[in-house]
């Protein structure tokens, strides 16, 4: 599997390799880099809750980006995270700020405004560098079923001209 | 051009400086362990179906006499004077259940259930604990007939109880979990005989099984009593899984399960189903779109036949109805008009989650501040929609209150304040003296016509006051402040006229702008009070509209007069002038 972390013998080494590409992850899904910082920490909590289960998995990253993804596609648990995240930020526990250049802004709207599905499949697939496989387990669904949305997503960033690809080609 | 992959990158360069103060281990460990500690404890929602209170106002002791009417019962004051029990906490003599936090409270009828709970003596008070609280397993019943406790069967080892509970046909059922060999859990519904003392718990039928454990919080059921059936609904829809299952339907009486028809709503959170006049609403928020309830009720489509109907009518959701029973009727959703008038309409953030009761046809969003609506459901076809309720302004929630809304008969208590549900008014109900401070130690639940609270080892119950009309009485207005205008004062006639009692007009001006203002006597059993009327720009001049202004309730003073020292500063939103701040001080009596 594309983009897998090479397997960590205790949950630390585990967590921050991963770290960077589950905060880069999280933060082009959300477009908000405090509650993306807030989501990936409760992610990797949950990595080290049943660090147990997933030292055991074939796929213990897939599974890392599926809960990440599940916490913030949930409504309620990524209002409190947004909540979190003030609190965080006001108490000066965060003292550094994601600060985007006017492209960078451009490409991360671009991926916003793309259906929430779509979003996941463009960004497991491109940004977390996993493979079809990697991406249906991680969303929850059939290869099929990755291919399509990525195909349509493509279509749609390829309309706000962030790429000239055809579709899931080098899948 | 650069490939997607570059452009993505670039969306999101972090640079090792970033990273390396983004991550935390320490935190994660410590997220680790509260995840941890929430899946052994299953607590979750069971706070969420209690109420709770805090500090006590009124000082109130049961006196010696064993009357079961709480009408006739009368209390005894701290000052020694006896007076009528109803608007007032009494405290229920020592039952045999120990020092505990949310405990199931179910009435059947006859008896007030406290089952269960958990032991929060680790716990400060009022603390939300992050542990692992253990249970307890036992129970009691009350019987306010004869204000005795006994002791009754709790749920056994392998019955974790949840939160929601509902009694049909006389039997008592409660979300719970079967703890599992490998430290899941199982879902399932217990339920709790009266007659047999007895427990067992009824596994669901799931078609499509949901709670993997992919590291997603798991969905709890919910339940919701339907006529002789019990509803086992999905809580939320956020999850792909919690999506495709179904939403089920108990019959007691063929002990089976069946599927609810499907909403084919968009997936929403927050979904709450309850009866209202015989007919099953459910109502949720979007998952994708606003932060508006959408409500849709269940409608029997054919009450003979078991043939699905394909296509849709008009009105309806998108989707076909399914069928209900093997033998029973056809149902499906319609959606109804009209979204929740909360932050959508007023434009105001929420301060908590909402709560929903039923009244007659009505169903009455109860909060949170400041929105607040009932939607008449008789109402179809021409409408229904939203209609406001009014603010609760000034009553006060005396402290901490839970966030879920209990309804009695008459009246429906929400955070600490009461609304007297057929005139939709807002009232004060205080606090029982020495319930503990903390809101997390009490739950509340109603026993027929009366409210029981219970915190820690003690319980207390309220009983509404008389909503009968105010006797004929005098007001006198006086206007003072920014205002200037004529003091007018009349006899109260003291006739009902909507929600309140319309009996005095005042004029003033503020400015260059004529303000009318109807204020209003009421009576609550022993409380008086006032409300404040605001003429609108809707009526004409032979029927002037008024607006809802404010609502003061204050106790009668000794010589039978009661003061309202008011500040309006809330003009603008229904009389089209703002104010800097108006104060109107109101003063009568009613002879004895």
């Amino acid at each position: 599997m594309d983009g897998e972390v090479t397997r960590a013998p205790d949950p630390e080494a585990f967590c921050r390799a991963l770290h960077p590409r589950l905060l880069g992850s999280l933060t082009l899904y959300l477009s908000d880099w405090s509650t993306a910082e807030e989501l990936t920490q409760e992610t990797l909590g949950r990595v080290v809750a049943r660090w147990g289960q997933v030292r055991s998995m074939e796929h213990p990253e897939a599974w890392t980006y599926r809960v990440a993804m599940n916490l913030a596609t949930s409504s309620l648990r990524r209002r409190q995270a947004e909540r979190r995240a003030r609190t965080r930020l006001e108490r000066g526990h965060t003292a550094i700020t994601d600060d985007p250049t006017p492209d960078a802004l451009a490409i991360r709207r671009a991926v916003a405004a793309l259906p929430e599905r779509q979003r996941q499949a463009v960004v497991l697939r491109y940004f977390c560098d996993l493979d079809t496989a990697g991406t249906a387990a991680a969303m929850g669904c059939s290869e099929g079923s990755v291919k399509t949305h990525l195909h349509r997503a493509i279509a749609a960033l390829r309309d706000a001209g962030l790429t000239d690809e055809e579709g899931e080609a080098d899948a | 051009m650069p490939d997607l992959r570059d452009h993505l990158h670039g969306a999101v360069d972090l640079d090792d400086a970033t990273l390396d103060a983004s991550f935390d281990m320490a935190d994660v460990r410590a997220r680790a362990g509260r995840v941890t500690a929430r899946r052994r404890a299953i607590v979750a929602g069971s706070v969420a179906a209690v109420l709770l209170l805090v500090a006590g106002v009124v000082a109130v002791a049961v006196s010696g006499r064993d009357d079961a009417d709480p009408k006739r019962r009368k209390v005894v004051t701290d000052d020694g004077t006896e007076r009528d029990p109803r608007g007032h906490w009494q405290e229920l003599p020592d039952g045999p259940l120990s020092e505990r936090r949310n405990p199931v409270m179910a009435w059947t009828g006859t008896e007030l259930l406290v089952i269960g709970g958990y032991d929060a003596s680790r716990c400060g008070d009022g603390a939300d604990c992050g542990f692992r609280l253990p249970r307890f397993r036992d129970a009691a019943a009350y019987d306010p007939a004869t204000r005795q406790w006994r002791e009754i069967a709790g749920p056994p080892d392998g019955i974790d109880l949840g939160s929601d509970v509902v009694v049909v046909g006389g039997q008592v059922y409660v979300s719970a979990d079967e703890p599992q060999a490998n430290d899941d859990v199982e879902p399932v519904m217990a339920r709790y005989d009266p007659v047999a003392d007895q427990w067992s718990s009824i596994p669901y039928e799931e078609r499509t099984p949901y709670g993997p454990d992919d590291g997603a919080e798991r969905v709890p059921r919910r339940l919701a009593a339907w006529g002789d059936r019990v509803v086992a609904y999905v809580g939320s829809q956020e999850r792909a899984a919690a999506r495709e299952a179904n939403d089920l339907v108990y019959d007691p009486e063929t002990a089976g399960w069946t599927d609810l028809p499907a909403t084919a709503l968009d997936p929403q959170f927050d979904r709450r189903m309850l009866e209202v006049d015989g007919t099953l609403v459910v109502i949720g928020i979007p998952i994708d779109g606003p932060t508006v309830w959408v409500p849709a009720r269940l409608v029997e489509v054919d009450p003979t036949t078991t043939t699905t109907i394909a296509t849709p009518e008009p009105g309806g959701v998108s989707g076909g109805p399914a069928v209900v029973g093997a033998d029973g009727p056809v149902y499906r959703w319609e959606r109804l008009i009209g979204s929740s008038p909360t932050v959508a309409d007023r434009g105001a953030s929420a301060d908590g989650l909402e709560s929903w009761v039923a009244h007659g046809t009505d169903l009455i969003n109860m909060g949170p501040k400041p929105a607040a609506g009932v939607l008449d459901l008789a109402e179809r076809p021409d409408g229904p929609n939203w209609v406001w309720l009014p603010d609760p302004g000034d009553v006060s929630a005396d402290g901490d209150w839970p966030t879920v809304a209990v309804a009695g008969d008459e009246v429906a208590v929400d955070r600490g304040r009461a609304m007297e549900l057929d005139r939709l008014r807002w009232f004060a109900i205080g606090r029982p003296a020495g319930a503990p401070a903390g809101g997390a130690d009490l739950a509340m639940a109603w026993a027929a016509d009366r409210l029981v609270l219970w915190g820690k080892d003690r319980a207390w119950e309220w009983t509404p006051p008389s909503f009968d009309p105010p006797r004929a009485g005098h007001i006198e207005i006086t206007a003072t402040g920014a205002v200037e205008g004529s003091v007018e004062s009349s006899d109260i006639t003291c006739d009902r006229d909507g929600p309140g009692m319309r009996k005095d007009e005042w004029s003033g001006t503020i400015g260059d702008t004529r303000v009318d203002l109807l204020v209003g006597r009421q009576i609550e059993g022993d409380l008086d009070g006032v409300t404040l009327f605001v003429r609108d720009d809707e009526g004409s001049e032979d029927e002037p509209r008024y607006g809802y202004l404010e609502h003061h309730v204050r106790n009668v003073a000794d010589d039978g007069t009661v003061s309202v020292d008011v500040e309006l500063t809330n003009m603008v939103q229904t009389a089209g002038v703002t104010p800097d701040s108006v104060h109107l001080t109101a003063e009568w009596r009613c002879p004895d």
